[in-house]
Order: structure tokens, then sequence, then C-alpha cells
């Protein structure tokens, strides 16, 4: 596990409540593959309150990535459409909360929107 | 239109072809099979006995559908055959086709029947510029299929072609050595599936449920039909323009990945079938009396994908809603960046004018609870970031200066925005309908933010800002010795002095003071903005006019559908049923379907509207634009939980009933009678395109 995913989600777990995701309940897991090895963070969003565990449970949504490209991902680097339509990162379940989902992403949050985020 | 293409469609995938079924594409031309911006095939090529056959007649029979029937023969005159031969195309999923040869003669025939098939996996922005191709091409043989393939790096496209009937398969062909017996014949089903797939050979985006059937698609658009009030009238084109706006409407209805089953306007074929912010909020506003849950998609989908950070290469910031999605090779490898693309400045506040106008008719406050948080920030991006200058106005400049859009006003093209005397102006840019729109927006966030989010505070200070913003706006872009609003104002605060049809979508914000309509209308209304067929974007006599110059020109049924709107809303009735009445009569000269553009001669002149060149058809702006026009003629206008009709109809209209229009009210009905005299009225039969 890498530290700006650990980070991320850390960070993500003590924030409990995130008004971005208001109207958004569901669960995401995001399956972390590397040399035959899974690691899993399952985000559950109801209404807006965010709970992080390292569950294997079946979600409504579930990603898989590679450790370096959920780093990318988690801090902005790169964009999860374009990732996903590459076929870079494998989707399963519901499209529209990996949309939502990238709201927490980096620079995607009330706290920092507009401060920081990828500069090309 | 004069291309003489054959299109069939369903949502995002197309079918382009000439009028005997062939697909012949050359790089920078839009023929093909495309699926989520991709061109499938550029190569299906029917020939029987090494030659190529002649069309007797086409015949697209639903959006999704058609039939061609072909015979074989060399030259132009038609040869006395004893063959025919009938496909018979639907889009669903991929497509299928029925491919049938008929054996006329008493004798048995052999034949060698021949489809020359390829692909070149262009991504439409490819087609649009011509660009060469990154990755590499694949194939794989089966007994009864052929795959087409391509890959870079985990980038797959696939397009598996299929035959009922045995053939000798090849990569760039299937032949079948037949024998069709005296009078009969000989037949085989073609199955055609796109492929958006990752590395492993698995579909990119989880399946949807079952593919629909053909009956299933023919209860949809039925269903559809019905579920849309019923006009009667005794002008018999517009009641047939209706429904083919109708029929266009469904067709251009797009699943976009995140929507589920639930569908927004997609913008037009071919160019634009995709997800656009602002072709699908201005579509959904016409459709709104007709079909309103169009407008719910359309905003929950926006909403879901509104910017929330900065990000120069996507012209990305928080509030603002997106303009443009797309799902091809150059989106994916961020050579484009449509992921989506963020770079329209009209399309936050038109956000908000939809969600308050989708509430006023349908009486959904739950949406409007749901989508707080993205109103507010619509709002918020109007103040906080689109005043580039300082100065209390929408400004845009793309960031991304490779591939970014230039202008982010709707007449986007690059000569556009221009003085009078033909200079352009530099960036950034600040035109008068952004501002129209914000002004609207402001208003129409008052009123859910009062009524619906329960925040009189926000609703207050919405207000005051609405009232100074058109204090301002009507001393600024106010042309004094022309009487009437300049286009734009430029960085140094100038006024980009050109007289467009920008002035119409003012009057349907109420950005502008009573004092100073009938100024306006009189313009719009006068010579050298009204050709007879309808309002031009820019006024004859500026020194970049050109009647059939993209947005310098030519007329916009759109354009003239929201004009028509503003003038209905400051009172201008029967100036509002003259510009509806034009352009619909116009629409008699395109079979019921309005083209993107036409150009912008007088009428007195051509006697029959010119259509642009390259014009998208079906558009969907183009296709609610005769809705929009009854919506206006016949004064719909809620109230409350009621509907007010007043209507105000061209005598050529004689009497008109519109049935069952959905709404708060629950279903209403509404009549009305001409009573203006719009002038006299061309006569389409005696010219066909």
């Amino acid at each position: 596990m890498t530290d700006a995913t650990t980070r991320f989600f850390e960070v993500l777990g003590r924030r409990r409540h995130e008004p971005l995701l208001a109207r958004v309940t569901g669960t995401a897991r995001f399956d972390i593959t590397s040399d035959g090895d899974i690691e899993h963070w399952f985000l559950r969003i109801d209404k807006g309150d965010l709970a992080v565990s390292r569950s294997s449970d079946p979600a409504d949504c579930v990603i898989r990535v590679e450790p370096d490209q959920l780093d990318d991902l988690v801090s902005g680097k790169v964009n999860a459409m374009a990732e996903l339509l590459r076929g870079a990162l494998v989707l399963e379940g519901d499209p529209e909360l990996l949309a939502l989902v990238q709201r927490l992403f980096a620079a995607r949050s009330t706290q920092d929107a507009g401060l920081e985020g990828s500069r090309r | 239109m004069t291309d003489n293409l054959v299109k069939i469609l369903d949502g995002n995938t197309f079918v382009v072809s000439d009028p005997r079924g062939d697909i012949d594409a050359t790089p920078s031309d839009p023929a093909g099979f495309f699926s989520w911006d991709t061109r499938h095939l550029s190569k299906w090529a029917l020939s029987v006995d090494g030659h190529r056959l002649n069309p007797l007649s086409v015949d697209d029979v639903h959006y999704f559908e058609a039939r061609f029937f072909l015979v074989p023969g060399t030259g132009t005159v038609y040869v006395d055959s004893k063959l025919s031969v009938l496909r018979q195309r639907e889009v669903r999923g991929g497509f299928t086709e029925e491919l049938r040869v008929l054996n006329h003669d008493d004798k048995p025939v052999e034949l060698r029947i021949r489809l020359d098939v390829g692909s070149d996996f262009a991504d439409l922005f490819e087609v649009k510029d011509a660009l060469g191709k990154k990755g590499s091409y694949y194939h794989r043989l089966g007994d009864d299929h052929l795959v087409l393939g391509y890959e870079r790096g985990t980038f797959r496209r696939e397009t598996t072609i299929s035959t009922t009937a045995p053939a000798s398969i090849a990569e760039d062909h299937l032949t079948y050595h037949v024998t069709v017996a005296p009078h009969g014949e000989w037949l085989t089903e073609l199955r055609v599936v796109p492929g958006m797939l990752r590395s492993d050979g698995e579909s990119l985006l989880p399946s949807r449920g079952p593919q629909r059937s053909r009956p299933g698609m023919l209860d949809d658009l039925q269903q559809w039909v019905s579920d849309a009030p019923h006009l009667d009238c005794d002008w018999e084109s517009l009641c047939a323009t209706y429904r083919r706006s109708l029929v266009d409407l469904a067709a251009l209805r797009f699943s976009p990945a995140v929507a589920g089953t639930h569908s927004l306007p997609a913008a037009g074929l071919p160019w634009f079938m995709t997800m656009f912010g602002r072709d699908s909020i201005l579509t959904s506003l016409q459709a709104l009396p007709f079909a309103p849950e169009l407008a719910a998609t359309t905003l929950r989908v926006l909403g879901d994908w509104q910017g929330t950070r900065r990000d120069d290469f996507r012209d990305e910031d928080p509030g603002r809603i997106p303009h443009e999605m797309r799902y091809g090779e150059m989106t994916a490898f961020e050579d484009r960046p449509h992921s989506p693309y963020y770079g329209t400045a009209d399309a936050t506040p038109l956000y908000v004018v939809l969600l308050d106008e989708y509430e006023r008719w349908t009486g959904d406050a739950k949406l409007v609870r749901n989508l707080e948080l993205e109103a507010r920030a619509a709002l918020d991006w109007i103040d906080q970031y689109a005043d580039l200058v300082g100065n209390g106005y929408i400004w845009y400049e793309r960031r991304n200066a490779q591939t970014g859009l230039e202008n982010q006003c709707w007449k986007d093209s690059w000569d556009s925005i221009s003085y009078s005397d033909g200079r352009l102006p530099g960036f950034p840019r600040a035109t008068c309908e952004l501002q129209g729109y914000a002004y609207d927006a402001k208003l129409r966030g008052a009123r859910l933010a009062r009524e619906v989010w329960r925040d009189p505070d926000l609703a207050r200070r919405l207000e005051e800002e609405a009232a100074e913003l058109k204090r301002r706006f009507n001393r600024d872009f106010w042309v004094k010795d022309g009487e009437y609003f300049a286009l734009a104002l430029d960085a140094d605060g100038g006024q980009v002095d050109a007289l467009s049809s920008n002035n119409g979508h003012l009057l349907w914000s109420g950005i502008v003071d009573k004092s100073k309509a009938k100024a306006v209308v009189r313009h719009l209304m006068g010579p050298r903005l009204f050709s007879g067929w309808g309002i031009r974007t820019l006024a004859e006599g500026e020194q970049r006019y050109n009647p059939i110059g993209y947005h310098v020109g030519t007329v916009w049924p759109f354009d003239n559908s929201f004009i028509a709107w503003g003038l209905r809303r400051y009172g201008f009735k029967e100036e509002a049923t003259r510009v509806a009445a034009a352009v619909l009569e116009a629409a008699e000269f395109f079979e019921g379907r309005l083209p993107e553009a036409y150009g912008g001669y007088e009428r007195d002149l051509t006697k029959y509207p010119v259509q642009y060149p390259t014009a998208c058809s079906p558009q969907a702006w183009s296709t609610g634009a005769p809705l929009l026009f009854l919506r206006t003629m016949l004064g719909l206008e809620p109230a409350g939980d009621k509907l007010v009709v007043d209507p105000a109809l061209p005598v050529t209209i004689g009497r008109m009933e519109l049935l069952d229009i959905p709404g708060r009210w629950g279903r209403v009905d509404a009549f009305g009678r001409g009573r203006f005299d719009v002038g006299p009225r061309s006569q389409p039969r005696r010219r066909r395109r």
C-alpha cells in the first residue's frame, strides 16, 4: 500500500461527512491488485455520511486498479473517465457512483476546491 | 438535405450509408457505423458477381431501421434484371442486416455474393479533422464470424461480424457461393456488434440489461409518442412537423454511461451524438411541456459531472456544468479534453434556469432539493469563476490553448463574435446573452431558494444582484446611436457593436429594460435581421455578414424559438407569431425536419429556405424548436398549479388543439384559433428540396 492512497482513505474516514455527496447513497470498493495480491478499501456513503473500511464485501461499484494508479487518481493527477475509456481502470457495477466518488479525489472536496489540482 | 446519405440511429449508435446501403468511407468522410464516438465500420460494400448494385428505392421506415431495394446493373440506366436484392437494416445495440436475394427467372441462378468489410476504428474527432492512427489492427476469423480489432496499450475496440448463412470468410470480406432456385430466394442475416473493451477482453462498461428487441423498440417509440400531448390543427404540415419532431427526439435520446436506462437529448447526427451541456439543457427546455422527463435526466446527469476543481486542461472550475463528454480514443489518451470538457460559459447559468422551469412545470420539488448543492455551486460559479475581469459579468477565455474552445457561447465558430466593421475582439470576451442567462439564473435561483430551499437570505441576495446586473447591463451594452444591445464587451470594456440575433435571447431572459424593448424588437423584425424565414444570426450590412456563414448570417431554428419566447415575454405577441410561422413554414421544405441552420437569404429572393451545406440533421435543438414554437403560440405558462393558455396563432393555422399537456396540474388541453395575419405563405409543394 502506498502513502498517498492510505492517507486519502484515512482522511476520508475521519471526515465522516462530505457535503458534495449529500444526495448520494451507495457503496464503492477499490480493489488494488499488485503481483497477484488484492487489497481492498471499502467506502460506504449514506447521504454524504462516509464510512471507510478494508472490507471485501460486495459493493454497488467496484473499481480495480494498480497501486500507483490509485495514488494518481486520489491525488488528482489522472482522470478516472480517461482511465476507464483507455481500459486501464476496470469498473464493475454502477458507473454513476464512479463519477460521484471522483468528487472526493484531490482538490475535489469543498475545503480545498479551487486551490490546487492538476495543471498542465 | 443534399447529401443523399441514409442515416439510422439509436442513441449514440448510428449507421450512415449511401442509398445502396454501402459504406465506403474516406478518412474525412462521416459515413460508417459508429458507436460511442468510434467508427466501427468504414467499409461495408455489397457486390453480386463482381458488380455493385443500383438502388431502386430506400425506405427509412423508423428512425432505427431502413430498407434498401436494389438491382444489379452497371450504369445509370435501369437494367431489366432477373434479380432483386433487399437489405433490411436495423440499429439495435449494434446493427442487424437481413440480406435477401430474389431470383425472378424460370431458371436457377448461380451467384457470387460478396461483402467487403473493414474498419479504421477512427475516433469521431479524427474523422472530423482527418488525423492518423497510433495503435495497431488485428483480426480473428471464425466459422461464422469475423472479428476486426484495434488496440493501443490497454485501449481496445472490436467489431464482430457474424453471418447465419455459410460463407467463406477472410479478414476483409465475406463471400457466399449460392444457387438460387427459380422464383426462389436466398437469405442471410448479418449481425454487427461493436465492442468497447478492456485489455482482458471484457466490456468496458457494465451491461445495462438485455438488449431491446425490435418490437420492444417499436413499443417504446409508440409509448413515447402517445405520452406526449396530441396536436390537432387545420395546418396539416404543422401536425406532420410535430410528429417528426417527437420521433426524432426519441431517436436522439441517449443514455450516457452514468445514466442507466434514463435518457437525455444528444446533440445531433453525425458529429454531436453525445452528452452536451448546452444542447441538452436547451432541448430539455424546449421539450418541457411535451416530455418533461428529459429535463429530469439532463439535470441529474449534468449535475453528476459538475466541475469540482480547477483543471486547465479541461477548463474545469468548481460549479461549472460540463460542455461535452466523449468516449473515443483521443479522449481516452487525453489528446482531447472531453472526459468531460467544461469550456462553456452558458451551460452553468442555463442549468439553474432549467431547474426552475422544470419545477414550475412539474412541481417536482424533490429533484430541486436533491440538486440544491449543484444549483448553489452553479450560482457561485457565475460570480466566483466566470467574472474574469472583475466587473460583474460572465467572461470567457480558454485556459487550454491547444484543444480548448475559443468561443464558449452557442455561436462557437471562430468568426462569430465581431465588431460591426468586421474586426475580431481579443479575449476574454463577454457576450451579451451570457449576461441575460446570468440575470435569469439569479432570479430563478432566488425563487427556488425562497420556495424550496427555505433560504430567504440567499433569495434576497440573488435578487439584489440581479437588479444590479440589469442596471449595469442596460448601461454598458446599449449601443446608443443604433438602439440595440452590443454582441459583446471586449476586455477593455468596449462594445463589440455588431447587430445580432443575441438581442432576442436577451428578451427571453428578461434583462432588457422595458423602455428599450420596442427598439430591440424593431431591429429583430426589421429587414436587416428578419429574412422572412426567420431571424438571422447576424444582421445584413455587418462586415462579416454572409447568408451562408455558420453563425454570421444563417437562420437557426433553435435561436428563433427562444427569440419568439422572448418576444412573447415582453408582450409582442404578433411578432412572436410571425417568427414562429416563418420557421414552421420553412420546416415544410424539409419534410418537417428542421436542419441545424439554413441560409439567411431574403425570402422574396429564394422562395425556399436554402439549407446550410454541412448542417447536422436531425439535430436536437432544431428538433425541439417546433415544440417551443407551439408553446409560445399557444401562450402556455404555468401559474402555480394552473396552466395559463393565451393563444396567438397565425390565420394560416385556422384552429388548433393541443391535448393532454402534462404538468403539475395533471393533464390539460389548450385550444386556439388563428387571428394574426403574418403574410402570404410560400407553397413548398411546387419545389422540393
